[in-house]
C-alpha cells in the first residue's frame, strides 16, 4: 500500500513534523489570489494567516505622503502576517498579492490554537519570524549600501525562488515602486541584466535565462536571506 | 517658433504651430491635446487654469493630465493625474482616468468613492489587458463653490496646496498610489473650506523633480512661490507660469512632463 502524505505546497508547513500534519488539510482553505488583490489591511483585526503556495505576496509600508514601498516579499518559505506568531491580532502592515497564485489560508483562531497546543508548530513559526526579522534588517543595509542593479537582481532571484519557476509577470514600474527607486533607474538595471544575458524582459514578463549570471550580480543579501529561511525550516524535535 | 510653444500644451494652445519633429511626437502631441480637451476658464465661483509641458528628453509626452469638469448639480471636479511610464500608453491611460473619474462623479460618487472605483478599474484593466499594468498618482477633488467646500483624495500625490492670503496649506496625501492594491481601506478623504481669494494649485512630479545644473530638485515649495508671485494674474496665466518656471529652472532640459492646475476661488461669482 502506498501512503501519500498530504503536502500543503507551502515549504514552512511541509517542514512540520508528521504529528503537526494532523488536520492540516482540514484547517487550510486554498485561495487563488489575483495580482494586486489585498490580503491584509493595516490597522485591521487579522482574520486569517496566509501560507503562500505559488503566490508571492508583498508587505508594504505607506508613508504619509502616499509613497508605498515594499518592506517584505513572502512566498512559500513563510507566511503572512508573521506578527500573528507574536500574539498580535491587528495587522501592522498592508499585504497584497504580487504574483498571482494560491495560498493556504488558515483562520486566525485555528492558527492561535495551534500555536498554543503544539510546541513544534509554535517553534517553526517563531523561527520563521526570526528569519523574516533577519531579512528585513539585512535589506535595510541593502537599500542603503547596494546599487540598484544589485537590488533588482536580488529581487528577481528571490521572486523566482518563491514562484518556483524562472518566468513570471512583472512590470518595471511595479518593481520601481517596490524598490522605492525611480522607474528610469530600474529600466537601466533591467536593460543591463538583459544585455549580460541574465534575464529576458518582454511585455511585462521576466524570464531568468541564466541563473548563475543573475546570482553573480546580486549582493550578499540574497544569499544571507535565503540561508536564514532555509535554516528556519530545519528545526529538530 | 520657440521650443517652449511646441512643448507646451496648455488649454487653448492646440493651434500652436507644429515644428518639424518625428511623426510619432506629433501624434503624441495631438493625443495629449485631445486628453486635455478645450480650455475651461470660468466656472461659477472659480477661475480655472491648466497647463502642460512636455519633457525635453526621451519620451517627450507622457501620462500627466489635469482636468476640470462641471456637473449638473453645480459641483466641479478637479483632477491631476500622473500615470507611470511615458509615451502613447501612458497618455491613453491618462484619458482613461480622466473619463472614468468624470463618470464616477457624475453618478454621484464622492471623491473617495471615485478614487476607489478608479483604483479598482486600474487593477481590473491590468488583469484584462495582461502586461499593460499601470499605476498613477491622483489628486481628485469635488468642489462645491456655493458651499465653499472642497472634498479631496490625494492618492500618493505630493504637491497640492491651497494658497490663502495668510499663507499656504499643503493638502497631504490621503492614500497610496492608484493601481497597486485593491485595498479600499488604504484610501481616505478630507474636506477643506475655501474662502474668497484662495488659490488651489497642484502639479505633477515633473515640476517637483525638475533639476537645475547642480542637479538640485525644484521641490514643492517652489509651486507656492510661483503662485504667490503671480497672485494677481488669471488662473490660466498662473498655470502657465508654473510650468514655465520649472522649464527655466531645469535649463530647458525637463526630464519629465508636467501638468499644472490652478483654481482661484471667486465667491462673489458663485452667487
Amino acid at each position: 500500500m502506498t501512503v501519500v502524505q498530504y503536502s500543503s505546497g507551502n515549504r514552512l508547513l511541509d517542514a512540520l513534523p508528521a504529528s503537526d500534519f494532523a488536520n492540516l488539510e482540514r484547517d487550510l482553505t486554498i485561495v487563488a489570489l489575483k495580482a494586486h488583490q489585498s490580503t491584509h489591511s493595516v490597522g485591521r483585526v487579522m482574520s486569517h494567516v496566509d501560507f503562500p503556495i505559488d503566490a508571492v505576496l508583498s508587505v508594504v509600508a505607506t508613508l504619509k505622503n502616499g509613497d508605498t514601498v515594499e518592506v517584505g516579499t513572502v512566498g512559500s518559505e513563510s507566511f503572512v502576517e508573521s506578527e500573528a506568531a507574536l500574539e498580535s491580532s491587528v495587522s501592522s502592515r498592508t499585504s497584497f498579492c504580487q504574483v498571482q497564485g494560491s495560498v493556504g489560508r488558515m483562520s486566525i483562531a485555528c492558527f492561535e490554537q495551534r500555536m498554543e497546543t503544539s510546541v513544534m508548530f509554535a517553534r517553526f513559526m517563531r523561527h520563521n519570524v526570526r528569519a523574516v526579522l533577519f531579512s528585513s534588517q539585512q535589506f535595510t543595509v541593502c537599500n542603503v549600501k547596494h546599487a540598484v542593479i544589485q537590488r533588482c537582481a536580488r529581487w528577481l532571484a528571490m521572486t523566482a525562488d518563491r514562484v518556483g519557476r524562472p518566468e513570471f509577470t512583472l512590470t518595471l514600474d511595479f518593481l520601481a515602486i517596490m524598490l522605492g527607486v525611480p522607474s528610469a533607474r530600474v529600466s537601466e538595471a533591467a536593460d543591463a541584466l538583459q544585455l549580460m544575458g541574465a534575464i529576458e524582459y518582454r511585455q511585462g514578463v521576466v524570464t531568468i535565462v541564466d541563473r548563475g549570471r543573475l546570482e553573480r550580480v546580486t549582493c550578499e543579501c540574497y544569499e544571507a536571506s535565503k540561508v536564514a529561511f532555509a535554516e528556519s525550516l530545519l528545526l529538530s524535535a | 517658433m520657440s521650443r517652449m510653444s511646441d512643448d507646451r500644451v496648455a488649454a487653448g494652445l492646440s493651434d500652436a504651430p507644429h515644428r518639424a519633429e518625428p511623426s510619432l511626437q506629433t501624434e503624441m502631441r495631438l493625443l495629449v491635446e485631445s486628453v486635455y480637451g478645450p480650455p475651461v476658464r470660468r466656472l461659477p465661483g472659480l477661475d480655472v487654469g491648466r497647463a502642460y509641458w512636455g519633457a525635453t528628453k526621451g519620451f517627450r509626452y507622457g501620462g500627466d493630465m489635469a482636468d476640470v469638469f462641471h456637473y449638473g448639480n453645480g459641483c466641479t471636479s478637479l483632477a491631476v493625474v500622473d500615470i507611470s511610464g511615458h509615451g502613447i500608453r501612458a497618455a491613453r491611460y491618462a484619458g482613461l482616468a480622466k473619463y472614468a473619474l468624470r463618470a464616477y462623479a457624475s453618478q454621484g460618487f464622492d471623491a473617495l468613492e471615485s478614487v476607489r472605483a478608479l483604483n479598482c478599474l486600474c487593477i481590473e484593466n491590468s488583469t484584462f489587458e495582461g502586461e499593460h499594468e499601470f499605476f498613477a498618482t491622483v489628486f481628485f477633488a469635488i468642489v462645491d463653490a456655493g458651499r465653499q467646500t472642497m472634498q479631496y483624495v490625494s492618492a500618493g500625490h505630493e504637491a497640492a496646496y491651497i494658497v490663502t492670503p495668510d499663507g499656504p496649506r499643503m493638502l497631504h496625501a490621503t492614500g497610496p498610489i492608484v493601481g497597486l492594491m485593491d485595498d479600499d481601506d488604504a484610501f481616505g478623504q478630507a474636506t477643506v473650506r475655501l474662502e474668497h481669494g484662495d488659490i488651489f494649485a497642484a502639479v505633477t512630479d515633473g515640476f517637483t523633480e525638475a533639476r537645475n545644473e547642480s542637479l538640485v530638485f525644484l521641490g514643492a515649495d517652489a509651486l507656492v512661490e510661483v503662485i504667490e508671485r503671480n497672485r494677481a494674474r488669471e488662473a490660466e496665466q498662473q498655470a502657465e507660469a508654473v510650468t514655465r518656471y520649472a522649464y527655466e529652472y531645469a535649463g530647458s532640459r525637463l526630464e519629465d512632463d508636467i501638468a499644472a492646475l490652478v483654481v482661484k476661488v471667486d465667491v462673489a461669482a458663485a452667487a
